[in-house]
């Protein structure tokens, strides 16, 4: 049966990972961090009642958690830059990845969670309906319109890999 | 433009780098069981104002449904009475009487369904408990109801097709093609129907007495496709008298000799021609020589009431020479052709009298208009007045303003007892309406608490 020392050996052990999805769901990462703690006091009422290993149920509540408070948040954080940060160093990999996080940043929550569980963590698509508290159906069409929306988001902010931005050319 | 491997490119997004500092692990849990507590509580408090406040709207909704008083025989030797008070003002929802039994007072009135449809139907004053309800009146198409003289039989039109184009402008329920009468004590029905080319009016029943109806149909002249002027116009031919028990039908054998229409009635079959020129037994087929003496004033008049012991009395509206809306109450005896009896005004200074209703104990019973309703005992020799039944008017809790038809045997010997109050049901939809209305604020109080609270 689950203890409070259990919890703690859960947080100190699963804490960082649990942030580095976060995330992936939000674009701040104080916020990330603020999602995981929030997730992780929810589920201490029911922690006694969590059968098996607690990380499923843990990361299910935060998914649900930031979705339900994605409106909340939204007003105070939803705020993509328009410019990408200047870099010291061009790497054609970072900046890459740099581009598609910035494009989930876009997304709504639903559509960011499905691409997250779905795509990145490369969960079924049943996990991810489970996790998400909706159907098979709506997952598919989530993920469907996400890809689509990130595709036109990525066109638009692509960056030409023969021209790197001009302030790593600076010596 | 779109940009292939998209996928494939969001299985390899690294996980970014994170630098979090692990926070304590004891304060999250002490955190996480207080706004636990906390979640109880609220959960605990929206779902007790939740029971309560739909404990109050099934307190409200009920409310209407049960009758203000318990519901009982009515103290009277022969178990049926006249109710010392009759509300005018009444609800389209209430429930129907469950045992009718003989009715006192019944009138013509919508009945609205649960889903606000309203259709035709008789509201009536039962004689047995004073309850107030609507009686089930199968096939009714509207019009006037006529209540036999002990309360113990309901007549009413029926809707059907005719043999000929329909009229379908004079009556809202349907073309009239029938009559029915139902047995309120045993609930059964029987149906007549008419041979009509476009239909009926819904004139003229008249109980004989509490088995047998006269009926006298007046067939419209036009349907639909008819001239308008005649779409309103109706002839009345072919009465006949309906056997409230049988069904059997039988001419009216006074068709040539008398009128069918206006007639005053006593006792068991004794009926004075209105005009006063003949008085017949319809049950023997005697016609009696003698009469009314001549008309009080050539005046307009209202029905009459003729008492067991042959006294007559009218009510006359206006003077021959000024119509002043003056009402006066005339009484007389039946005398023979040419005896020199005469018709007497009664000396009274009281209110407006519509119409003379009955006899009992000597004293006319009259309804008066005007401002104050009323069933009123008007002495004949002096005038004095005494209230028999209170009209109680409208306080604002009814659907609309209804005119009692009465059983007038009953209001001439039946006892007077403790009236009922109307039951007043809430509209269930608005009921339905609240349920939803607390049950979805307190989903959304819940919700809306675990969304926005911040463990």
């Amino acid at each position: 049966m689950a203890t409070p020392e259990q919890f703690e050996e859960f947080v100190a052990a699963r804490f960082p990972a649990l942030v580095r999805s976060a995330r992936l769901l939000v674009a701040d990462p104080s916020l990330a961090e603020d999602l995981v703690q929030d997730a992780l006091m929810r589920c201490v009422p029911v922690w006694s009642r969590i059968e098996g290993d607690p990380e499923g149920y843990v990361r299910t509540v935060m998914v649900r958690t930031n979705i339900s408070r994605w409106r909340r948040r939204r007003r105070v954080m939803e705020s993509p830059t328009e410019v990408l940060p200047e870099t010291a160093t061009w790497d054609p990999e970072v900046a890459e990845q740099d581009a598609l996080r910035r494009a989930l940043g876009e997304l709504g929550p639903k559509q960011r969670a499905v691409v997250v569980l779905r795509h990145v963590e490369g969960r079924a698509v049943r996990e991810v309906a489970q996790m998400m508290g909706c159907s098979v159906g709506t997952v598919k069409s989530q993920s469907s319109a996400a890809l689509a929306r990130l595709r036109v988001l990525l066109a638009e902010n692509e960056v030409p890999a023969s021209a790197p931005p001009a302030a790593s050319l600076i010596p | 433009m779109v940009q292939p491997g998209l996928e494939e490119r969001l299985t390899r997004l690294v996980d970014p780098q994170v630098d979090a500092v692990v926070p304590p692990a004891d304060e999250l849990w002490q955190r996480g069981r207080r706004w636990g507590r906390r979640s109880r509580l609220v959960n605990v408090g929206v779902a007790l104002c939740t029971v309560a406040l739909l404990a109050g709207i099934g307190v409200w909704g009920s409310q209407g449904l049960r009758h203000p008083g318990p519901v009982q025989p009515v103290d009277s030797g022969s178990g049926v009475g006249v109710p010392s008070r009759v509300h005018t003002n009444i609800s389209s929802r209430m429930p129907y009487l469950a045992e009718p039994g003989a009715l006192v007072a019944v009138t013509s009135w919508s009945h609205t369904t649960w889903w606000g449809r309203s259709e035709p139907a008789v509201a009536a004053v039962s004689a047995r408990t004073g309850e107030y309800g609507f009686v089930r009146t199968p096939g009714m198409a509207g019009g006037e109801p006529a209540l036999s003289p002990r309360g113990t039989h309901l007549a009413y039109w029926t809707a059907g097709t005719p043999s000929g184009s329909p009229n379908t402008t004079r009556n809202d329920g349907g073309t009239l093609t029938g009559v029915a009468v139902l047995d309120s004590v045993t609930g059964e029905v029987v149906r007549h129907e008419i041979e009509t080319a476009h239909g009926l009016s819904d004139q003229e029943l008249f109980w004989l007495d509490d088995q047998h109806l006269l009926v006298h149909p007046f067939h419209l002249l036009a349907g639909d496709d008819g001239p308008e002027e005649e779409q309103w116009a109706s002839r009345g031919k072919d009465a006949f008298v309906l056997d409230a028990s049988t069904g059997e039908v039988s001419p009216w054998r006074w068709a040539e000799r008398l009128p069918v229409d206006g007639w005053l009635r006593s006792g068991d079959g004794v009926l004075v021609s209105e005009r006063g020129d003949a008085l017949v037994n319809h049950r023997t087929g005697r016609v009696l020589e003698v009469g009314l003496p001549a008309d009080p004033a050539d005046l307009v008049t209202s029905d009459g009431a003729l008492s067991p012991d042959g006294d007559v009395a009218r009510v006359v509206h206006g003077d021959k020479n000024t119509d002043t809306g003056l009402t006066t109450i005339w009484v007389a005896r039946l005398a023979r052709p040419g005896s020199a009896e005469k018709w007497r005004e009664v000396p009274r200074e009281g209110s407006y009298v519509h119409e003379a209703l009955g006899w009992r104990d000597g004293r006319i019973v009259a309804l008066t208009g005007g401002e104050e309703q009323a069933l009123i005992l008007v002495d004949p020799s002096d005038g004095e007045e005494e209230t028999l039944v209170e009209y109680v008017e409208d306080d604002g809790r009814g659907d609309g303003s209804v005119g009692w038809s009465w059983a007038t045997d009953l209001l001439q010997t039946a006892d007077v007892v403790d009236s009922q109050e109307p039951v007043y049901p809430v509209n269930p939809l608005l009921v339905l309406g609240a349920t939803a209305a607390v049950l979805t604020a307190a989903a959304i109080a819940v919700v809306g608490w675990r969304r926005r609270g911040h463990p």
